[in-house]
């Protein structure tokens, strides 16, 4: 018996206490019917917590989007508090790196874990900024939501480019995948609906302690519709099992410091040696089919 | 002056294996803002029993789905336009089946499209370049199971466009759907509304529209919205709509995927040089959806 288990769920969801369009247990049924076993409901600046336990329902783990805006201009700053005690007011500052190391601050204090949001929204801020901010455990690589850049453009870091430029630094902060949902009843890929990117976590039990844990340090992977069965990394290597689907084929790229590609490798048990000089090490897989998965990276100590 | 008409052309209802009856499926379309749509049941003719009112210009199709006899090959054509229904020929060999069937969707008045190549890696442009006819080749199908992006030693559904048409035979890509469900939506069901082709023709009528997409005039999107888009043998320039703070990056390419150049911002542009034997452009843009472009052929004469 594995002393953990594995955990899918949504850590970016919002509900009608802030501008989604479903009310919480609506929201919350949806993953329930979709098989998620937690879930982080994070309103703008309001922590939603439900009335009612939703029987049978995914374990919810507090949350809040925490929505401040430069004061001097349009640029949002949205970090989400994951597991946080009581309610964390946006601060509202003059500088971006100022304002996410305030707002990250206070969701620390209340108890939280802070997960910088779509940098690339308003094209807000990049890694220049995150790699000057202390302390904050998570950013978003990928976000359901339609209307977030997350490819970048010429002249613009993808959110990929943005994860490996603040890892590049030597900062340790894991990618995460969500949803960003606010829309429950109309769907089509130009609104945000739910069930598009996810993180499992591996955790001793199903316990808001331990997902949130678990998500502070990197102990999860985060996918668009890949699903890992196991996930080995050590200073020494990482393997990965894929689990099979359909015809699909997948491959997975291995890559450190600068995005730079140390290994390439097809089929469903890619693994890789490490070198010692890589700087750190992380795994991408793509299907066939467009789905992908991103596990978290190893940090390579070298001589 | 002629208008743009957006639609799917690749759609299942009840009627074969989708899980919503024509009526449910029209409604979607319509209540999302088409202009045609093409019912594609598996060797079945769909055909409403009543007009939904206010709906989509409905154009007679039908997804011919035949399988090689000695194996599970599938081999789907989509036929648009057709009169009647066309029984699937199941031959033996992979260049002959489609070809039989692009020829029997032909007969039956109708304009072929060859639907997703990767879909269980059936076949790939080595195929293709052998078969006459087929006006239309899937370059996106929104299923989750058939294999866009290939794979170490397979092609991507654009790779076989392209080897297609650097072959020298004209053929035109095309998004659809490929919708089978309609009333749970999550990334692994077959929903509608990723793909869709927006066509440029004189007027909203089945003729008009079929004829316009088996000259190639339109474009296919996942998401990308043009607003003029002009191609000759010298030139081809687009108008990219803004959506949000999206940034758009343009290339153009020809044989084998070469890329000629590449383009920032909404009004990108292309001057032919004579020696491209072809040209296409696809737009990426920030959110990730795309739009493709039809070829211009060269005739290298300039």
């Amino acid at each position: 018996m594995p002393d953990y288990e594995w955990f899918k769920g949504n850590l970016h969801t919002h509900t009608t206490e802030s501008d989604g369009d479903a009310d919480p247990e609506f929201v919350v049924n949806w993953f329930m019917e979709h098989g998620y076993d937690f879930l982080v409901l994070s309103d703008h600046n309001h922590r939603t917590i439900l009335e009612h336990e939703v029987e049978g329902g995914p374990l919810m783990i507090p949350g809040e989007e925490v929505s401040a805006r430069i004061e001097m201009g349009q640029i949002p700053i949205h970090i989400n508090g994951i597991g946080i005690s009581r309610v964390v007011e946006p601060i509202h500052g003059d500088d971006i790196v100022g304002t996410i190391q305030a707002n990250v601050d206070a969701i620390h204090e209340a108890n939280g874990i802070a997960q910088l949001n779509h940098p690339n929204f308003h094209w807000a801020f990049d890694h220049t900024h995150i790699t000057q901010v202390r302390g904050a455990e998570l950013m978003e690589v990928y976000n359901g939501h339609p209307g977030v850049n997350l490819y970048g453009a010429p002249g613009k870091p993808s959110t990929e480019e943005i994860w490996d430029g603040v890892l590049s630094a030597g900062r340790v902060i894991f990618g995460t995948a969500t949803d960003d949902s606010h829309r429950y009843y109309d769907y089509h890929p130009g609104m945000s609906n739910p069930g598009r990117g996810w993180v499992v976590v591996r955790a001793p039990e199903r316990t808001a302690d331990a997902i949130v844990d678990g998500l502070a340090t990197g102990e999860f992977y985060s996918s668009t519709g890949i699903v890992l069965t196991e996930l080995e990394q050590s200073e020494e290597s990482v393997s990965l099992e894929i689990k099979e689907e359909s015809d699909f084929i997948f491959t997975t790229t291995f890559s450190g410091r600068d995005g730079k590609v140390l290994a390439e490798e097809t089929g469903p048990w890619p693994s890789y040696s490490i070198r010692g000089d890589e700087g750190y090490v992380r795994a991408t897989v793509r299907s066939s089919s467009g789905g992908k998965a991103w596990t978290q990276p190893v940090f390579v100590k070298g001589d | 002056m002629p208008n743009w008409y957006k639609g799917n052309i690749h759609t299942h209802t009840t009627k074969s294996d989708g899980d919503a009856d024509p009526e449910v499926v029209v409604n979607w379309f319509m209540e999302h803002g088409y202009d045609f749509l093409v019912l594609s049941d598996h060797n079945h003719r769909t055909i409403l029993d009543h007009e939904v009112e206010g709906g989509p210009l409905m154009i007679p199709g039908e997804e011919v789905s035949a399988r090689i006899q000695t194996g599970s090959i599938p081999i789907h054509v989509n036929a648009i336009g057709i009169t009647r229904v066309v029984e699937p020929f199941h031959g033996d060999e992979i260049v002959e089946t489609i070809q039989r069937n692009v020829n029997a969707i032909l007969d039956a008045g109708g304009i072929a499209s060859i639907n997703h190549p990767n879909y269980q890696w059936a076949f790939d442009h080595t195929h293709l370049r052998q078969v006459d006819g087929a006006s239309l080749i899937e370059v996106y199908n929104g299923s989750p199971v058939t294999n866009n992006e290939g794979g170490p030693g397979k092609f991507t559904a654009e790779e076989i466009w392209d080897g297609v048409l650097t072959a020298g035979k004209p053929i035109f890509g095309v998004a659809s759907d490929d919708s089978h469900n309609y009333f749970d939506f999550a990334h692994d069901k077959l929903n509608p509304g990723r793909g869709w082709v927006v066509v440029e023709a004189e007027e909203l009528s089945i003729d008009a529209i079929v004829n316009r997409l088996a000259e190639g005039r339109f474009y296919s999107s996942t998401g990308v919205t043009l607003t003029d888009l002009e191609a000759n043998d010298e030139r081809i320039s687009l108008s990219i709509e803004q959506y949000a703070t999206c940034l758009y990056k343009t290339v153009f390419s020809g044989p084998e995927g070469r890329v000629f150049a590449e383009c920032e911002g909404l009004e990108p542009a292309y001057d032919i040089n004579g020696d491209e034997e072809y040209v296409r452009a696809t737009v990426y843009s920030s959110l990730g959806v795309k739009a493709w472009t039809q070829p211009v052929f060269v005739s290298g004469e300039q």
